[in-house]
């Protein structure tokens, strides 16, 4: 029997790529190879910097671009008055408006952070952005594979690529074709 | 490729930056008296000069907004600086 229905509706299911399996997900390259870093905390924070991290992350420094950021939290700078605090175990913070004069806001899915390693990390970097590693820059956020997004170094040979979770897909892609 | 310096950042590639406008433009207030040739004036002309200038340009990536004096013929940038105070 025919069928009738309208056809008039567009199947945009197949528009998208897919998303990765973010739990599995790995890519081994030419001398790198990339994974997603599981299970992080993030918050963002904008305002009094100094007051938030000395209340929310005591003694923690400010981590710029390449700059390498050690222990469980990475205070990652973003600008001259917002951060992303990123932590193996959640931070105790009230979301809103803090009198101290800072304001914080929950973004555990906000961002995806891919973590690259490997011998040839540094030409595939050289690939992926126009920045000027060694600049010594005081903010961590650049652009990767024309996105915006934090830069920073967790070892040597090892980074930190933190995008909005949506572009994380489209940044995976750009690797698997690399 | 040129590149730019964010007065917080420092150095960065040119399409890090947009364009934000005419250093020194003033908005004309109060809105319900400004005639519609102000208006226009404010929203349209502008100088367009031939050397050096002054623009506000804003860095993407880190949201700061500044100001920067560079020369329209030699792409010569002179200065840039922070539009807050701290």
């Amino acid at each position: 029997m025919p069928d009738h229905r309208p056809q008039t509706m567009l199947d945009r299911g197949a528009f998208w790529t897919p998303v990765p399996d973010w739990s599995t997900a790995t890519l081994d390259g030419n001398g790198w190879s990339a994974r997603v870093v599981p299970n992080l905390h993030r918050l963002l924070v904008s305002g009094n910097l100094e007051t938030a991290l000395a209340n929310l992350a005591p003694d923690t420094p400010s981590i710029g671009l390449w700059q390498i950021s050690e222990g469980n939290i990475q205070a990652l700078r973003i600008g001259r008055d917002r951060m992303l605090l990123t932590s193996v175990d959640p931070l105790a913070a009230e979301p809103g408006w803090n009198a101290e004069g800072y304001a914080v806001s929950l973004a555990d899915d906000a961002y995806c952070t891919l973590e690259l390693q490997g011998p040839k990390l540094r030409s595939l970097l050289e690939e992926m952005t126009f920045v000027d590693l060694e600049g010594e820059s005081s903010s961590a956020a650049t652009l990767v594979c024309g996105q915006l997004a934090l830069l920073h170094s967790t070892a040597d040979k090892q980074v930190w690529v933190h995008v909005e979770t949506p572009l994380a897909t489209f940044i995976w892609h750009w690797l698997e074709r690399r | 490729m040129q590149l730019f310096s964010c007065p917080f950042c420092g150095p960065r590639d040119e399409t890090e930056f947009t364009f934000g406008g005419e250093a020194g433009k003033i908005r004309p207030e109060p809105a319900p008296e400004v005639s519609a040739e102000d208006w226009s004036k404010y929203l349209h002309r502008v100088g367009n000069p031939r050397g050096a200038t002054s623009e506000i340009w804003v860095h993407q990536t880190c949201g700061e907004y500044f100001l920067m004096e560079r020369d329209t013929v030699s792409h010569v940038v002179s200065t840039t600086n922070a539009l807050r105070k701290s």
